[in-house]
Formats: structure tokens, sequence, C-alpha cells
């Protein structure tokens, strides 16, 4: 039995472990101290729902994997918005250590990746169906028939959560301009 | 637009960006650590989703048991209601067969009876020579002999009751409620039961009538003359006999046989009896008195003496059922008779003779209660409470 379960352990792990390891390094940024922690909690989610049924293959196995590695990766985020800690200040750092070497490219990259960690934040601080939702929709690309499946919700849901989503991130952004432009 | 083209613009960017790949000794032996991990986590699911299969197994299996505890209750519940209207059909009084020339009086209108419905207040009258069957609401069933005039009047509720102008009844009943009874009313008598079979039958007796009662199963109890009767199986009755025993009564406990309270001649200031009736007893003080005051102030006390005499007798003949009987007859007779706490010791010691002991202990109860501090508390008490034997002491 235990043989059986490594063996199908790793025939799990192989196949999903790419789609996993992407979506959590895309939604916090980068590959962290604890990357290891969220992938293993991931593929506990996954064998959890697989056992349970609750994948009823009507959409691919990878969307699957991917929705739970991003709830996953946004309740870190969300646990550090809660601990105003989002933006990692070493990286902070080394962008500008980056952008004083590296002149007009790295800047731009700087402020790319400043754009994707304000988008980051405000995902973390929206409702976690909206921002799945939206991440799953404008960010990786499925269509909303299969979220509603991927979310367990109607497809007249996880449309009006889709919109919400936008119009609350678009406000956050919005909110955040003034304060950049107060900045600078 | 455009801001909102740019925030699914920076999503994309999020969701799409370059991945940096790790090194394949660092995926190696993340590999290494975290497939076992995901070996004991596929290990735990199986087992916990064994154990929710099991539980929901169980839960089917309960469901279905309730399930079929709740179709069989529902089909006895549909078979009961199935059943009612047979029963509703039983409960409307009809007559169910005839012999002969049978007619139902209905709102003044004569019909002949055969297979039809009945009312309250309708009368049956059958010919010379006839018979008819007649079901009530109660279930009871009227055996109408021949030459009977028999009305349903006073039908209602748990309380059925016939009037029998003339002519013979049988009537079977089946076991009634406590609150519910059928009573047979003659022009004299008021026979009561309670489930049972018995007939009455009315008939002429020289200027007036006559009603006798025969009681094939059962109890019954017949009220006449202001007492009551209680016949059991076997057991007839007729009001003819029971005037004539009052009478015979009245008789030896009269003044003049007597002596006692009262006198009945002239010479000596009373009053005198007059209409050639014969004597009519008077009180001490010269007043006649009224005949319903006198059966309750003087041959009362008579019969019930010579009741509980015979309830006596029998005992000491070693009869005890008819004892028992006689006993009964009395206590139902005469309640509040000064020789009702006699007779109800007598009572539960003739059940204790018979080895009825439940009934012997619940009269020996009932007498304690009816008589705290009675002559025959202490007999009671054994009765209720029978003391240790073999003498070892203490409780």
């Amino acid at each position: 039995m235990e043989e059986g379960d490594a063996h199908v352990a790793g025939l799990l792990y192989d196949r999903l472990l790419p789609t996993v390891d992407r979506t959590i390094v895309r939604v916090l940024g980068r590959r962290e101290a604890e990357h290891e922690d969220l992938v293993q909690s991931a593929f506990e989610q996954i064998v959890m729902t697989l056992s349970r049924r609750r994948f009823g293959r009507t959409c691919s196995l990878d969307a699957w994997a991917s929705t739970l590695a991003s709830r996953v990766a946004f309740n870190v985020l969300r646990s550090r918005t809660r601990e105003r800690r989002v933006v990692d200040h070493k990286a902070d750092l080394d962008d500008a250590t980056r952008t004083r070497a590296g002149g007009r490219d790295v800047e731009r990259e700087a402020g790319t990746r400043r754009q994707l960690d304000r988008v980051r934040l405000h995902l973390s601080q929206m409702s976690e169906l909206r921002a799945t939702t939206l991440f799953l929709h404008d960010g990786l690309g499925y269509d909303l028939a299969e979220i509603a499946v991927l979310t367990g919700a109607s497809l007249a849901a996880a449309q009006s959560r889709l919109v919400r989503g936008r119009r609350e991130l678009q406000q956050r952004m919005g909110e955040d301009i003034p304060a950049q432009e107060d900045e600078r | 637009m455009r801001r909102e083209a740019q925030e699914s613009k920076a999503l994309r960017k999020l969701a799409t960006g370059v991945v940096e790949v790790e090194s394949q000794g660092e995926l190696a032996r993340r590999r290494e650590r975290l497939v076992p991990k995901l070996a004991m986590a596929i290990d735990r699911a199986s087992r916990l989703e064994a154990r929710r299969r099991q539980i929901r197994r169980v839960a089917t299996v309960v469901a279905l048991a309730a399930a079929v505890v709740l179709i069989v209750g529902m089909g006895w519940s549909a078979w009961r209601s199935g059943s009612a209207p047979r029963e509703s059909e039983l409960a409307a009084m009809r007559v169910e067969s005839t012999d002969g020339s049978v007619i139902v009086t209905h709102d003044g209108r004569e019909a002949p009876a055969m297979s039809r419905a009945l009312s309250k207040d309708d009368a049956i009258t059958t010919a010379e020579g006839a018979r008819a069957v007649v079901r009530l609401a109660s279930g009871t069933s009227l055996w109408i002999g021949p030459s009977t005039q028999l009305s349903l009047g006073g039908t209602t509720g748990a309380r059925d009751e016939v009037t029998l102008s003339a002519g013979y009844v049988e009537a079977t009943v089946p076991k009634l409620g406590a609150e519910a009874s059928f009573e047979v009313v003659t022009p004299d008598t008021r026979v009561r039961v309670h489930g049972t079979r018995f007939s009455v039958r009315v008939q002429k007796s020289g200027d007036g009538i006559k009603t006798d009662v025969r009681v094939s199963e059962g109890v019954v109890s017949v009220l006449h003359g202001g007492g009551v009767a209680m016949l059991h199986a076997s057991a007839s009755w007729s009001s003819e006999d029971a005037i004539a025993e009052r009478r015979d009564t009245e008789d030896r406990d009269s003044p003049e046989m007597t002596g006692e309270g009262v006198r009945l001649t002239a010479e000596d200031g009373g009053a005198v009896n007059d209409g050639g009736e014969g004597p009519r007893p008077v009180t001490a003080g010269g007043t006649p008195a009224e005949p319903a005051a006198i059966a309750s102030t003087h041959s009362s006390l008579a019969e019930e003496n010579a009741a509980f005499q015979r309830a006596m007798q029998a005992a000491r003949a070693g009869q005890d059922e008819r004892s028992l009987a006689l006993l009964n007859e009395f206590l139902a007779r005469y309640p509040r008779s000064p020789l009702a706490q006699n007779a109800r010791v007598e009572r539960f010691r003739t059940l204790a003779r018979l080895g009825r002991s439940d009934a012997a202990s619940r009269e020996a109860r009932r007498y304690m209660a009816e008589h705290p501090g009675g002559f025959a508390s202490d007999e009671a008490r054994d009765v209720v409470m029978p003391p240790a034997s073999g003498g070892t002491g203490g409780r």
C-alpha cells in the first residue's frame, strides 16, 4: 500500500509540479524560502480533493492544480498583507541597487516589478473568490465556464465575480496613482 | 478603458511572466523530500475517504431501514385509513337483514326496511313472525324479534340508546370504551351495558307490562325502581319479580311487622290509610310518609340487610364465587349503605380466598382509601403487603 502510494505520489508530483510551481511563483513574484512548504500544501489539497472526488473531470487536471495552487499562494499573500509585508523590502533594495547600476532598462524592469507587486497587493486584499476568478480568467486565460467548474460556482456567479473583481482592481490601482505621484 | 486594459495586461504579465528554472539538483532534492510526504498525504486521504465511505454506508443502511420503517408505517396507516371507510360504513346505522314484514318509520313515513340506512329517531316495527337485524353506530348488533317496536332515539356520541316499547331484542355489544355505553330503555326499566350479549323482552303482564332481561355474556346493570341490579352471564332478571320482591320486603319491613317507629291504626290517633290500598306507613308523628321517602328510610335498610346476609350465607356455604357476585351486586346497589364497609372487607377476603391476589390487593387498597382507620385496616394492609413468611423479622 505504501509502495503503491509512493508510486502514485511520484507520478502525481512529476505530472503536476511544473503547474503548481509556476503558479505559486507567479502569484508571489518569486521563489521564496517557504516555497517548498507551499508546493507541499498545494499538493496536499490536490490529493484531498481528488480523493473526495471533488475534481469532476469536467476540467483538465492542470487547470485544477493551478486553481488550488493559486488559492494557496493568494492565501499566503493575504496573510502577508495582514502583516503588511507583501512587498519584500529586500527585493526593493535589490531593485534600487540594480537601477543605480544598470540604467534605463533596469529602471523599467524595476517599474514593471513594482506594478506587478501592486497588483499582487491588491489581489491579496480582495475577496479570495474574486481574486482567484480574476487571476484564472485574465491571468491564466481560463474561460468562464471552466472557472465556474473550478471554483464550484454557477456561470453567472463566476461572471459576476470577474466583473466585480476587475472593477475593484481598477479602482484600487487608480487610487495608487496619486499616491505614487506624491511619492515622486 | 485604457486603464482597464492596463490592469488586464498587468494580470497577464503576472500570470505569464518568465519563471526561473531551478537546477536539476535542486529539483531532484525537492522531489526526494516532497514525494514521501505526498505519499503519506495520499495514504492519509485514502484512509479518511475509506472511513467516510464506511460512515456513508452505515448512514445509507440506517436511512434505508428508516425508509422501510416509514414505508411500512405509511402502508399500515394507509391500510388503516383504507379500512376507515369500512368502519364508517359499519358506523352508519342500517338494517342488515330482514325476515318477514319489517317497517321503518322515518319522519312519520313508513317504508319497508330492507337493507336501508337508519337515522336517529327512526322506529322499527316487526310484524308477527318477522325478524330484523340492525347494526348501530358503535357496532352493536340488534336482533329484533317478532311483534317488536323499537326506536333508535338518543343515539349520540359514545352513547347508544334504543327504546323498546314492545317485543324482543337481543343485543350483541362490542367492547365499548370507558365513556361509551349502550342502553335499552323499556317503559319501566333501563338496561345499561358496556360490552356484552344480552336480551330484553317487554310484554304484557296482567294490566301492565313487564321487562325480562337475560344476559348471555358479560355484565349488565339494570336500573329499576330506583335501584340497580348487576346481572352476570347466564343471569336473568324480570321487572315483575323485582316488583314482587320489593313488595315482599316492604311487607316484612312495614311498621305492622316490625312495630318500629310507625303506627297504623286510627285508634292511636295516627293517620289511617284510605282508598283500600292496604296499610300505608305513617311516621311516628302521625304524618303520612311519602312513598319515595318510605322506600329510602325503611325498606332500603331491610333490603340491604337481606342482600348482605345472602352474600354471607353463600360465603359460609363455601360458594365464594356466588358470594362475590352478591357482594358486587350489593355494593352496586347500595354504595352508601352502612354495611358497605363490611361488604368491601368481605369482598377482598373473598377475592383472597379465590386466589385472585391482585384483585384482592386492589380491593384492599380501595378499602383503606375509603375507610382509613377502618376496623379491618390491618387485615387489608396484610393483603396489600403480605407479611414475610419464615419469621426472619424486620424488613
